[in-house]
């Protein structure tokens, strides 16, 4: 999506709706029987399908990496080297073809957890997850997006991780917790981008006349360079099971008009990629190219 | 669906939407690989979309004598490699296209089907993406062709 030179780029994933016969990951059950290297293949099928949708930024599956203690991190190292040739291989189409890739693993690495082998186990998924970047070849805005949960347990979780697992994290503001203004805080104390979710931000009463202000503060959490992941999607207004559906649950498909307004506030800040947070995946991509191109007139031109 | 009698008691019923690559074996030493070595090659630059599957079910060409122009055995994909000709088949250094890059299918046990399908009309197969069920209650190789695994690969 361009407008006057801006470049804003849609994402989705894990699952790809218009081809729900290629898998996101190796599912084969127990976990022991599954291997790295055929997650990576199912990749390469779904990374290829998204290409030809014209679509460049995908979301990997969190159970991409199987990896819930120390022991797995162990286990999960060895499969990287096995996968090696694997690796180059989709290293390779994702550098020519200029993917990014993200990952938000939220319910596995919770580094505020308090419980110690709760703790363990997020520290260990985090440095699989971030060596899986880093094995991918993944330029630094590829990263790991995790909610602080609680900030000075988050603090005292971020602190045990290696340097170069620290710097594949991004913190996201959440839907109820923390405020913005604290995650923006902690966001420059660890040094971590901030993602923002627009839904979220919504949900915790943030208003529409604000947002450009708090969108140049997340810009400013991301280095020179590094294209801010941001991550939008409007909340369902169905009646299921003749209950009001809640504001944080996500709608299958977006809501073009508030996307348009959101997209007019986010491109004079610069390029950025936007991950929709769609029950519908790629179908609610596709379709939101479609709608904003007729309802825009002609102001926003798609790429 | 006819249950297959695998020594690891898999696959059961639960898998029927398991992705099955069917793919062509068409000389002796081939298969010898697939059933002894438990791997089989696929070149790169000709390999089918999608590539993830469960399972690779064997097409076996005029080659094969007796066994011919039919899907006959199974094999679990374990996990997947690329590497060069010469890598997997150091016996011949000067082939053609020994640097040419292979994706490697490393497998499990073959496992002959319970029921092998022929192919009495399409002779000319190569790959086929299909379904574990399809595969076992097919009476045709025609029969292996729509619709893919809704679950996906490893599903």
């Amino acid at each position: 999506m361009r407008w006057e030179g801006r470049l804003l780029r849609l994402g989705t994933g894990p699952r790809l709706l218009t081809r729900p016969d290629i898998a996101t990951h190796d599912t084969r059950l127990p976990l022991s029987r599954r291997h790295l290297s055929v997650s990576l293949v199912c990749l390469s099928d779904l990374l290829q399908t998204a290409l030809e949708l014209g679509i460049r930024f995908y979301r990997l599956a969190s159970q991409f990496v199987p990896v819930f203690c120390r022991d797995d991190l162990v286990a999960f190292r060895e499969e990287l080297q096995e996968s090696a040739s694997v690796l180059r291989w989709v290293a390779e189409l994702m550098g020519r073809e200029g993917v990014r890739l993200t990952a938000h693993p939220f319910l596995q690495v919770q580094l505020a957890a308090a419980e110690p082998q709760r703790r363990e186990g997020a520290l260990a998924a985090a440095c699989a997850w971030a060596e899986l970047l880093d094995s991918l070849e993944l330029g630094p805005e590829c990263r790991i997006v995790v909610h602080a949960a609680d900030p000075q347990g988050f603090r005292e979780g971020f602190s045990c991780l290696p340097a170069a697992v620290q710097g594949r994290l991004a913190l996201e503001n959440e839907p109820s917790g923390a405020s913005l203004a604290t995650l923006l805080a902690l966001s420059l104390e660890c040094s971590l981008p901030l993602v923002f979710d627009y839904q979220h931000y919504r949900c915790t009463g943030g208003e529409a006349q604000g947002l450009a202000e708090v969108l140049q503060a997340a810009w400013r959490t991301w280095r020179p360079g590094e294209r801010p992941e941001v991550h939008f999607s409007t909340p369902r207004t169905n009646l299921e099971h003749g209950r009001a559906p809640s504001a944080v649950a996500h709608a299958d498909f977006v809501d073009p008009f508030a996307f348009a307004d959101f997209a007019a506030t986010v491109l004079p800040l610069g390029d950025c990629d936007v991950f929709l947070e769609a029950r519908a995946k790629d179908l609610a991509l596709l379709k939101l190219r479609a709608d904003v191109a007729r309802f825009s007139g002609g102001r926003i031109e798609l790429g | 669906m006819a249950e297959l009698s695998w020594g690891d008691g898999w696959p059961g019923n639960d898998e029927a939407d398991s992705a099955v690559l069917v793919a062509v074996v068409n000389n002796v030493e081939d298969l010898r690989r697939a059933r002894e070595e438990h791997w089989y090659r696929i070149p790169l630059r000709h390999a089918p979309r999608p590539l993830a599957a469960r399972y690779v079910a064997f097409y076996l060409t005029a080659a094969l004598g007796p066994e011919r122009w039919h899907v006959r055995y199974l094999a679990e994909v374990r996990r997947y490699e690329l590497r060069r000709r010469v890598e997997l088949i150091p016996s011949e250094p000067f082939h053609p296209r020994s640097q040419e890059l292979y994706v490697c299918l490393r497998l499990g046990p073959l496992e002959e089907l319970p029921r092998p399908i022929p192919a009495r009309r399409l002779r000319r197969v190569t790959f086929i993406n299909t379904t574990l069920s399809r595969l076992l209650a097919a009476e045709d190789v025609r029969e292996l062709f729509g619709r893919a695994a809704t679950r996906g690969a490893a599903a």
